[in-house]
C-alpha cells in the first residue's frame, strides 16, 4: 500500500474539498474498493494498492460519471428553448463509461415523453415533476436527486449547497456538468481528449498546465461571477479546470438530504442536512423572523469534517448521514443544540476537526462560500457544561419562548447574545469564550428579573446554575474570585436552625431560595437594591445597607462559605479590577448553587498585605463589618463582641471617611480593642469604595492579619 | 379431509370455487373478486389451510386495512376462523390473531417469531412496522417487528383503492424483498376490485414477462348460485326528481326530506342518506328527526363512544333511517334496502352504492341528488371538485342499474395521481433506527398514508377554577372528537368572543408536557394538528347525538366517565428484572437453549444458527462490568436478607429493583458485550464475516446500540481528554474472566472503543458490510434480530429449566 497524497484536493475552497469526496468515492466505487481516504498537512491522501499513474488513467479512460441531470430545471438540456448538444451527446453515446448516463437521460426523456414532452417547467407542476423524477429515475441518480432537493409534506425543500435544486437562475449545474464533461472525453467513444490527462493532473495534484488556455475562459461563471463571494471560493485559474468542476458536482452528491420530524409529531416535516448549521437571520426584531421563510436570506453554515485516520468512502458517506440535523424551523434554537451535537460526534468519531463556511443561503451556487475558521473537536468539556440536562432543558424552555410576541425585546437581546456566545463556544473552546457564555446567562436572568411577571406567566423558573464543574472551567482572576465570594455570603436571619437563608441573589432580583429551590416571589421588593442605574459600588453598598438593616431588625448572621484573599481585596481597592467585568460575574456567580460554589477558583498564595493609602481604614471598616465575634479576638484580646454600628457603613458609603473612622474607632474602643490609629483622612471617592470593599468576605486567617496589623497584638498565643 | 369440507367447518358455506382455487395455487398478487364474495373468510381460509399442509407456508399473515372499523371486522371474522379450526392444529399451535390500530397495539406476537400468527391492522401501523419505524411503540423494538414482516409473512392488503401511498410501498417491499432477499420468504396478495394498475408497477416491482399472476372469478364462479344472485343483485337507480344542491344546508335539507321520507315509508327496512358534508347531513338529520325517532346520524366528527351509538342502529332490524357521510363509504358491512344520495365522485358513489343490497336479498332503490355545479362560486360542489362531480354526473346519466355486474361495464379509469416511491437507498436509510443529530427521525409519514392529518382532538373535560388542575387524567381515544384544524380555531375564536353565558373559561387548553401543566390555547399560539385538546364541557361545540357542530357554549357537553384502563404493558417481552438472584453463567444457558430451539423451530441454514448461538452465549457476557455488578450488588451492601447466594459468582439479574447511585449514566451491557466478543472473535481467528455479524446480533440484543455507536451528550465521562467512552463504557474499561456455556473460560478483556471511530475494521464500517452483503442485507439481519431477541425473552421468563436445574444439584 502507498498512500498518494493529492495537494490539490485541499480543505479550502469549497470546491476543492468537494472534489476530495469525489475522488475518494469514485475510487473506491469504481477502481479499488479497499481505498481509504484521510487528511495530512491540509491534503487528501489515498490509501490505496493503485499507483498515481494507474489512478490516472483510470480517471481518463474508465471513470464513469454520476448521472447528474435534473429534468425540472429550465436550461437542463431537455427543453425547447435549451442548449442540448451535451444532453444529446451523452444520451447518444456508446461508451461504456456513460452507461449510467445515457440510461438515466433515456428513462428521463420517457418521463417527459409521458407528460406529453412539456415545453416548459411548469411552476405548478414543478414539485410533481420533481416526485416523478424521484420515482422513476435509476438508482444511481439518487444521490443527485437527494442532494438537490427534497420532497416534504409542504412541497419542496432545496438544501444549501446546489441553490434551488441545482439551478440558481441563471445557472444550471447538471448541463454545465454535462458540457464540461463532453469537453474532457469525446461523448461517442468516451476517450479523453487530449488536454484531459494534463487538466487532470493540475486538478488532482495541483500541476501546473498549459491547457487552460484552450477553454475559453467565463463559460464556467455562472452569468456575471462577481460579488462579495466570488474571489473567497475559487480562484479565477481554478475555475477554468473542467475536472475541478466536474469533480465538485461528484462531491457534493455526499451531500444527501432527508425529510424528518420528531417521533410521533404531527408537525410537518422538515428538510434535513448534513453538517449545515443555520445562524439566527438577522434583524431579530420580530417574531416573523425566527419563522422559517423561503425568501428570507440568511446566514447559513456548513461544518465539514476532516478526518485522519484512513477511511473508506461508505463509511464516510454514513457518518456525513449522521451528521444530519434539521435546517429551517426554528433555525436559531437548534444550533445551539447542534453545534454541541456536532462536537460530540466528532469526537465519537474521531473527526480531528471540522473546516467551517459561512455563505448566503438562496444566493446560488453556494461554491462560492468563505472559508470561515476551523474547529478543533478535541476538547468539548466546556461545551458540555450548557448541554447538561438541567440547564439544557432551562434553555430550551427558554429559547422557546423568546419567539413569543409578548417577549420583551430586553429579553430577546439577551437571548440573542447568549445564542452567539454558546456557538462561538462550541467553534472556539475556550475558557475566555467560556466565560462569555457565563456572562450572558447573568444577563440572560437579569433581564428576566427585570419582566418578572412575563417570566412568570411564561413559566420561566429563575436560572440556576448547578454544575460543580463551572468554577473548574472558568478562567480564574481577581473579579471572578471576588464574585465568587460574594455569591456564597448570605445572610441567616434569625436562629441558626430555623432561620432562612438570604444569598446574594435575593437582592439582585425578587428570588426566594429554599434548599435547592429557586423561585420567583412577590416578598419585600425593597429588598431587591440592585440597579443598573448605579456603580457597582453604590450597588455593594446598598446591599450592605440593606443587609444592616435586616439584620438589625431580625437579628441573624453574615455567613459565607468561600472567602477571598487580601490580594484580590487590594486589587479591588486600588481600582485594578474591571468593575464592569466584576459587576456581571457577580450576576453570573449569584446564579450558581451553593453545591457549585463549594469549590472556589484558585487563588494565589497570599504574598502582600493592604495597599498602603487604604488600608488603615479599610481595616478599621471590615472589623466592625466582617469582625464580629472572630473567635481569636475573643479568646485573646476581647470578651466583648464588636457589635453592629450601621452609621459607621452608612457613613463611609456616603464619601464621610474621617467621620466613619471615627464612629469606627470609638465602636472598637468600645469592645476594649486598642487600635494604633488615631484619625484618617479619606477621600470621599475611596471612602465609598472601601465601604464597598467590606462586604467581600475575608477567611478568617485574612480577618486575623488585619487585626494584628490594626491592634499591633499578636493573636497565635 | 378436502379443502371443501376444512372450510365448510370453518365458515358454515362451501367454498366458491375461487375460493377454493386460493387455498390450492400458490398466493397470487392479485386477488380481483367484488366485495361481498367472502375474501377475508377466502384469505384467511387458504392460509389456515396451507399451514395446515405446507411446511413453508408464511407462518404469519399481515392483514392490512385502510381504516381502524374493517381492522376490528376482520378481526372478529379472523377469530372466529381460528377457533373453529382449532381441532386440526396441534395442541397450542393453533394461531393466534392480532389486532394492530392507533390507541390499540396488540404486541404479543413479537416474542414468538415461530408461532403461526395473523396480526390484523391498519396500513399506519403495519406499514410503518416494515418500515422500522413502527408507530404507537417502543422505538427499540422497531427491528423486531421489521424483522418479522419481512419474513415468514403473507401480507394480505385489503380496500386497496383505498389506501393510496401505501400500495405503492407495499409494492416497493415486495420488490426490495426480492432485491435484497430475506431469511425466509414472504409475499404480498393485493386485494382489491379497482386497484388503479400503475401502482404496483413501481421501478422495483415491475411487471413481469409473465404477467402480474392474478385471481379473479372464473365462469364456475360465475355460475355458482350465491355468486350469481350478489353479482347480479338489482340497484336500480335513477336522479331524485326535483332537487338540486345549492349548497345552502337548510335550503337543501328543505328540498329532500319528503322525497326521503316518501321512499322511506314506501320501501321500509334501512334507508340510508348519505351527504357531502357534516353540516349538510346534520341538517338532514335535524330536519327529519322532526318527523320521525327510527332516525340516526353517523360520520367522522363524533366522540368513538358516541359514534358506537349511533352506528348501532345500523345493525339493528325494522324501519330505520341513517344519515350518513363519506364516514360510512367504506368498511361497515351494512346492506340498505334504499339508499338517497348527493352526486359525488364516480368512486365515491360505487362506494356508496356497495352498501345497498349487499347480498342481493331483494332489489335495491337508488337515488342521486344533483347539485348546481354551473353557478360560480357555488358551495353545491364541496368538498370535491367540480369536474369530478361533473365526471360522475356523465357516467350516471344513462345508467339505471347500479348492481356490480352493471359497474363493472361503466368505462371509468382514476385519474393517475403521483404518490412518493419508497426507494432502495431510503430502506437502507431506514434500517438505521437512531435520530439525526437534534433528535430526529425520518421521516416515513409521507410512506404511509396520503392525507396528512390535519384534525385537532377534542375533549371535554368539567372543572373548578380557570385552568384545569395537572392532575386531570389525561384523554382516551374513546372521548376524543376530531375536527379539522380551520374549523376548530374558527371554533376557539368564536369562542372567545362569544357573549352568551358571559364568563366562564372561553379558550381550550394544551398539556404542556415539559412544564407538567395545562396551559391556555391563546389567540397568537392557535391550534395545531395532531394536538389533543381540553375543552371545559361548558364551552359546547358539540351533542351526542349530533357530533361536532362548533355552536360555542350551545348546551353543556355530557363528559364521558373514562376509566383508568391500565394500558398494555409495551415492555411485556422485556422483563425488566426477575425475581430472583440469577447468575450470569446460568442466564447464559437459558438463552442459548431457546435460541437452538427457536433455530430449529424456523429451520435456520448452519451457519446463521451458529452465528445466532455464539450471540446467545455471549450476548450478556458485558453485565460482567464491574459498572454492571456494582448496579446489582451495591444497592444491597447494608440488607443481609438481600444478599446474592453467593459473592463468588457474576450475576446477570437481581432480587430487587433498588437505585444504585453514583455509577455511569447510560451504561449498556450490551456494548460491552459486543467489545468482548470482537476481542475474542480477533484472538481466536474467527472469520471475518461471522463475527461481524455476532458481535451485531449481541450490540442489537436490546435495540439501543446498533449499526451506530455514540455517546449521549450528557453521560459522565472519564476525566482523560484523549479516552473514548459511549454509553457508559470507557475504552479501557476491564472485564473480568467468564464462564461461556459452550466457549467456555473466556477473557479477561480489555474494552476497545477505537472502533467507534472511523477507519478500516471500525465497528460503522463492519455493521454497513452486514447491510449491504448480498448474502444478509437488512431483511435477514432483521429476522436474526427478532430471533435473538425472542429468546432473550424467553430465557429470563423461564429461568433454569428441568435440565439446568439437575444439574445444579
Amino acid at each position: 500500500m502507498s498512500d498518494l497524497r493529492l495537494t490539490g484536493c485541499q480543505p479550502q475552497p469549497l470546491a476543492h474539498y468537494l472534489k476530495a469526496l469525489a475522488v475518494l468515492r469514485i475510487v473506491s466505487e469504481q477502481f479499488d474498493a479497499e481505498v481509504a481516504g484521510y487528511w495530512q498537512d491540509d491534503c487528501l491522501h489515498l490509501r490505496t494498492r493503485k499507483t498515481r499513474t494507474e489512478i490516472e488513467a483510470f480517471f481518463l479512460e474508465h471513470f464513469a460519471p454520476s448521472p447528474i441531470i435534473s429534468p425540472w430545471n429550465g436550461g437542463s438540456g431537455f427543453y425547447e428553448k435549451d442548449r442540448k448538444e451535451a444532453v444529446e451527446a451523452l444520451a447518444d453515446s456508446k461508451a461504456a463509461r456513460f452507461a449510467p448516463y445515457r440510461l438515466a437521460l433515456r428513462a428521463a426523456i420517457r418521463l417527459l415523453k409521458d407528460l406529453g414532452s412539456p415545453q416548459q417547467v411548469d411552476k405548478k407542476t414543478k414539485d410533481e415533476l420533481l416526485e416523478r423524477c424521484r420515482n422513476r429515475l435509476p438508482d444511481e441518480t439518487l444521490s443527485w436527486l437527494d442532494a438537490a432537493f427534497v420532497l416534504t409534506e409542504d412541497g419542496s425543500k432545496y438544501p444549501p449547497l446546489l441553490g434551488s435544486g441545482g439551478n440558481d437562475g441563471r445557472f444550471e449545474f447538471s448541463n454545465n456538468h454535462m458540457h464540461r464533461l463532453v469537453e474532457l472525453f469525446d461523448p461517442q467513444t468516451g476517450s479523453a481528449r487530449t488536454a484531459t490527462a494534463a487538466l487532470l493532473s493540475q486538478a488532482l495534484f495541483d500541476e501546473p498546465s498549459h491547457s487552460l488556455a484552450k477553454i475559453p475562459a467565463g463559460q464556467f461563471l455562472p452569468g456575471n461571477a462577481g460579488g462579495p463571494n466570488s474571489s473567497a471560493g475559487f480562484d479565477s485559474s481554478a475555475l477554468l479546470n473542467p475536472w475541478d468542476f466536474v469533480l465538485s458536482l461528484e462531491g457534493a452528491l455526499t451531500f444527501a438530504s432527508a425529510g424528518v420530524k420528531r417521533l410521533g409529531s404531527a408537525a410537518s416535516a422538515g428538510l434535513s442536512y448534513p453538517f449545515a448549521v443555520r445562524s439566527s437571520p438577522s434583524g431579530f426584531g420580530s417574531a416573523a423572523d425566527w419563522r422559517e421563510s423561503d425568501s428570507a436570506r440568511s446566514r447559513g453554515e456548513l461544518w465539514l469534517p476532516l478526518w485522519t485516520r484512513p477511511t473508506g468512502y461508505a463509511e464516510l458517506a454514513k457518518v456525513f448521514s449522521e451528521g444530519r440535523a434539521r435546517v429551517g424551523a426554528r433555525p436559531a434554537n437548534d444550533a445551539i443544540d447542534f453545534a454541541v451535537a456536532v462536537a460530540s460526534l466528532g469526537v465519537d468519531r474521531g473527526l480531528s476537526e471540522f473546516q467551517r463556511y459561512g455563505f448566503e443561503e438562496r444566493n446560488g451556487l453556494s461554491y462560492f462560500a468563505t472559508p470561515l475558521t476551523r474547529i478543533t473537536t478535541g476538547a468539548s468539556a466546556r461545551a458540555q457544561l450548557l448541554a447538561a440536562p438541567a440547564l439544557d432543558s432551562w434553555l430550551s424552555g427558554f429559547r422557546r419562548r423568546l419567539s413569543g410576541k409578548n417577549t420583551p425585546a430586553s429579553i430577546r437581546r439577551a437571548g440573542r447574545r447568549l445564542e452567539r456566545s454558546v456557538i462561538a463556544l462550541c467553534q472556539r473552546d475556550s475558557s475566555q469564550q467560556l466565560l462569555d457564555c457565563f456572562r450572558t446567562l447573568g444577563q440572560c436572568q437579569t433581564a428576566l428579573g427585570r419582566a418578572q411577571s412575563w417570566a412568570e406567566d411564561a413559566r420561566i423558573e429563575p436560572l440556576q446554575l448547578t454544575d460543580e464543574r463551572w468554577l473548574e472551567h472558568l478562567p480564574s482572576s481577581s473579579e471572578l474570585r471576588i464574585a465568587v465570594a460574594l455569591a456564597s455570603s448570605y445572610l441567616r436571619l434569625g436562629s441558626r436552625d430555623t432561620g432562612r437563608r438570604m444569598p446574594l441573589r435575593t437582592h439582585l432580583h425578587q428570588v426566594e431560595v429554599r434548599g435547592r429551590s429557586v423561585r420567583w416571589t412577590a416578598d419585600d421588593p425593597r429588598n431587591v437594591v440592585w440597579s443598573e442605574a448605579s456603580g457597582l459600588v453604590a450597588n455593594l453598598n446598598r446591599l450592605a445597607a440593606r443587609r444592616n438593616l435586616l439584620e438589625k431588625r431580625h437579628g441573624g448572621l453574615l455567613e459565607t462559605t468561600s472567602s477571598c484573599s487580601l490580594e484580590d481585596v487590594s486589587a479591588f481597592l486600588d481600582d485594578r479590577t474591571d468593575d464592569h467585568l466584576l459587576e456581571q460575574l457577580i450576576h453570573s456567580c449569584a446564579l450558581l448553587s451553593s453545591a457549585a460554589l463549594r469549590k472556589p477558583p484558585n487563588s494565589k498564595a497570599q504574598t502582600s498585605g493592604l495597599p498602603v493609602e487604604a488600608g488603615g481604614f479599610f481595616s478599621l471598616l471590615v472589623l466592625c463589618a466582617q469582625g464580629r465575634t472572630p473567635a481569636f479576638l475573643a479568646t485573646r484580646v476581647s470578651e466583648q463582641e464588636i457589635a453592629l454600628e450601621p452609621a459607621i457603613h452608612r457613613l463611609a458609603s456616603a464619601g464621610n471617611g474621617s467621620a466613619a473612622a471615627d464612629r469606627a474607632l470609638r465602636r472598637l474602643r468600645g469592645s476594649s480593642l486598642a487600635p494604633l490609629l488615631r484619625r484618617l483622612h479619606v477621600e470621599p471617592g475611596l471612602a465609598e469604595r472601601t465601604a464597598a470593599a467590606t462586604l467581600i468576605p475575608l477567611s478568617p486567617a485574612s480577618l486575623r492579619l488585619i487585626a494584628e496589623d490594626l491592634l499591633r497584638i499578636d493573636t497565635d498565643n | 379431509m378436502s379443502y371443501p369440507n376444512f372450510f365448510e367447518t370453518l365458515t358454515g358455506n362451501a367454498p366458491f370455487p375461487y375460493q377454493e382455487r386460493l387455498a390450492s395455487e400458490p398466493w397470487p398478487e392479485l386477488l380481483d373478486v367484488p366485495t361481498g364474495l367472502g375474501k377475508t373468510a377466502a384469505i384467511v381460509g387458504a392460509w389456515l389451510w396451507k399451514r395446515l399442509h405446507d411446511d413453508n407456508a408464511p407462518r404469519r399473515l399481515a392483514y392490512c386495512l385502510p381504516m381502524r372499523v374493517l381492522v376490528e371486522q376482520t378481526a372478529e371474522v379472523a377469530r372466529e376462523l381460528c377457533a373453529r379450526s382449532e381441532r386440526y392444529f396441534e395442541h397450542g399451535a393453533v394461531p393466534s390473531v392480532h389486532v394492530l390500530m392507533g390507541g390499540d397495539v396488540d404486541e404479543a406476537w413479537e416474542g414468538a417469531p415461530d408461532a403461526s400468527a395473523i396480526l390484523v391492522g391498519t396500513q399506519d401501523m403495519l406499514i410503518s412496522r416494515a418500515l422500522n419505524r413502527g408507530y404507537g411503540m417502543s422505538r427499540f423494538k422497531w427491528p423486531v417487528h421489521f424483522g418479522l414482516l419481512h419474513n415468514d409473512c403473507l401480507w394480505a392488503l385489503d380496500e386497496t383503492q383505498l389506501m393510496g401511498v401505501a400500495v405503492e410501498t407495499s409494492a416497493q417491499l415486495e420488490g426490495l424483498r426480492r432485491r435484497l432477499g430475506t431469511l425466509k420468504p414472504a409475499k404480498t396478495v393485493w386485494m382489491s376490485a379497482t386497484l388503479a394498475a400503475g401502482q404496483l408497477e413501481t421501478v422495483d416491482h415491475p411487471i413481469p414477462d409473465s404477467g402480474r399472476q392474478r385471481l379473479t372469478l372464473s365462469d364456475s364462479d360465475r355460475t355458482n348460485e350465491v355468486v350469481r344472485s350478489r353479482l347480479s343483485a338489482r340497484k336500480t337507480i335513477a336522479r331524485l326528481e326535483g332537487a338540486r344542491l345549492t349548497g345552502h344546508d337548510k335550503t337543501d335539507a328543505e328540498q329532500v326530506f319528503d322525497s326521503v321520507l316518501d321512499l322511506h315509508n314506501e320501501r321500509g327496512g334501512l334507508t340510508l342518506v348519505v351527504a357531502n358534508t357534516v353540516a349538510r347531513a346534520q341538517a338532514l338529520f335535524d330536519r327529519l328527526a322532526h318527523e320521525t325517532d327510527r332516525i340516526s346520524l353517523v360520520h367522522s366528527r363524533f366522540r368513538p363512544v358516541d359514534r358506537l351509538a349511533a352506528e348501532q342502529s345500523l345493525f339493528e332490524t325494522g324501519d330505520r333511517i341513517v344519515v350518513a357521510t363519506q364516514a360510512i363509504e367504506a368498511g361497515v358491512d351494512i346492506s340498505a334496502r334504499t339508499l338517497i344520495t348527493d352526486l359525488a365522485p364516480w368512486p365515491s358513489l360505487v362506494q356508496r352504492f356497495g352498501r345497498l343490497n349487499r347480498y342481493g336479498e331483494r332489489e335495491g332503490l337508488i337515488r342521486w341528488i344533483d347539485a348546481d355545479l354551473e353557478k360560480k362560486n357555488s358551495k353545491s360542489s364541496l368538498p370535491y371538485d367540480t369536474a369530478d362531480l361533473e365526471t360522475a354526473r356523465h357516467l350516471l346519466r344513462d345508467l339505471q342499474d347500479a348492481g356490480p355486474g352493471s359497474l363493472a361495464q361503466i368505462p371509468y379509469s382514476p385519474p393517475a395521481v403521483v404518490r412518493p416511491v419508497l426507494r432502495r437507498r431510503d430502506l437502507l436509510d431506514l434500517f438505521d433506527t437512531s435520530s439525526d443529530l437534534l433528535g430526529e427521525d425520518l421521516d416515513v409519514s409521507r410512506w404511509v398514508r396520503d392525507e396528512r392529518d390535519t384534525d385537532v382532538q377534542f375533549y371535554w373535560r368539567s372543572f373548578e377554577g380557570s385552568e384545569p388542575p395537572s392532575g386531570i387524567e389525561r384523554p382516551q381515544r374513546t372521548e376524543l372528537c376530531r375536527v379539522s384544524i380551520g374549523a376548530a380555531n374558527g371554533f376557539l375564536n368564536r369562542l372567545r368572543s362569544s357573549k352568551k353565558k358571559p364568563g366562564g373559561v372561553k379558550t381550550a387548553f394544551r398539556w404542556n408536557a415539559l412544564e407538567g401543566a395545562y396551559e391556555p390555547v391563546r389567540r397568537e399560539q392557535p391550534a395545531r394538528p395532531g394536538e389533543l385538546l381540553l375543552l371545559p364541557v361548558e364551552s359546547g361545540g358539540y351533542d351526542p347525538e349530533r357530533g361536532w357542530h362548533g355552536q360555542p357554549k350551545s348546551v353543556r357537553v355530557p363528559e364521558i366517565q373514562t376509566q383508568q384502563i391500565v394500558s398494555r404493558e409495551s415492555y411485556a417481552w422485556e422483563p425488566q428484572t426477575a425475581g430472583a438472584w440469577l447468575s450470569l453463567e446460568e442466564h447464559l444457558r437459558d438463552v442459548v437453549r431457546e435460541t437452538v430451539s427457536l433455530t430449529e423451530a424456523l429451520g435456520l441454514v448452519p451457519e446463521h444458527s451458529e452465528a445466532l448461538r455464539r450471540a446467545a452465549q455471549w450476548h450478556d457476557v458485558g453485565k460482567a462490568h464491574d459498572q454492571f455488578q456494582r448496579r446489582l450488588l451495591e444497592p444491597v451492601a447494608d440488607r443481609p436478607n438481600l444478599q446474592p447466594p453467593s459473592t463468588e459468582e457474576l450475576w446477570a439479574k437481581s432480587s430487587h429493583r433498588r437505585q444504585a447511585p453514583g455509577l455511569r449514566r447510560y451504561f449498556r451491557h450490551e456494548l460491552a458485550s459486543a467489545l468482548a466478543w470482537l476481542e475474542h472473535a480477533d484472538e481466536n481467528d474467527i472469520a471475518a464475516d461471522l463475527a461481524s455479524l455476532v458481535a451485531f446480533l449481541i450490540a442489537g440484543h436490546h435495540g439501543k446500540v446498533r449499526l451506530s455507536i455514540r455517546s449521549v451528550p450528557d453521560e459522565d465521562r472519564p476525566s482523560g481528554k484523549e479516552r473514548l467512552f459511549a454509553r457508559g463504557v470507557w475504552h479501557g474499561d476491564r472485564l473480568p474472566e467468564c464462564e461461556l456455556p459452550e466457549d467456555g473460560k473466556v477473557g479477561p478483556f480489555t474494552m476497545d472503543l477505537s472502533v467507534m471511530q472511523l477507519g478500516r475494521g471500525s465497528w460503522l464500517s463492519r455493521m454497513l458490510e452486514l447491510r449491504d452483503s448480498a448474502q444478509i442485507g437488512p431483511f435477514r439481519l432483521g429476522l436474526l434480530e427478532a430471533t435473538l431477541r425472542a429468546a432473550d425473552w424467553r430465557g429470563s421468563a423461564s429461568p433454569g429449566t428441568a435440565a439446568s436445574a439437575t444439574e445444579r444439584s
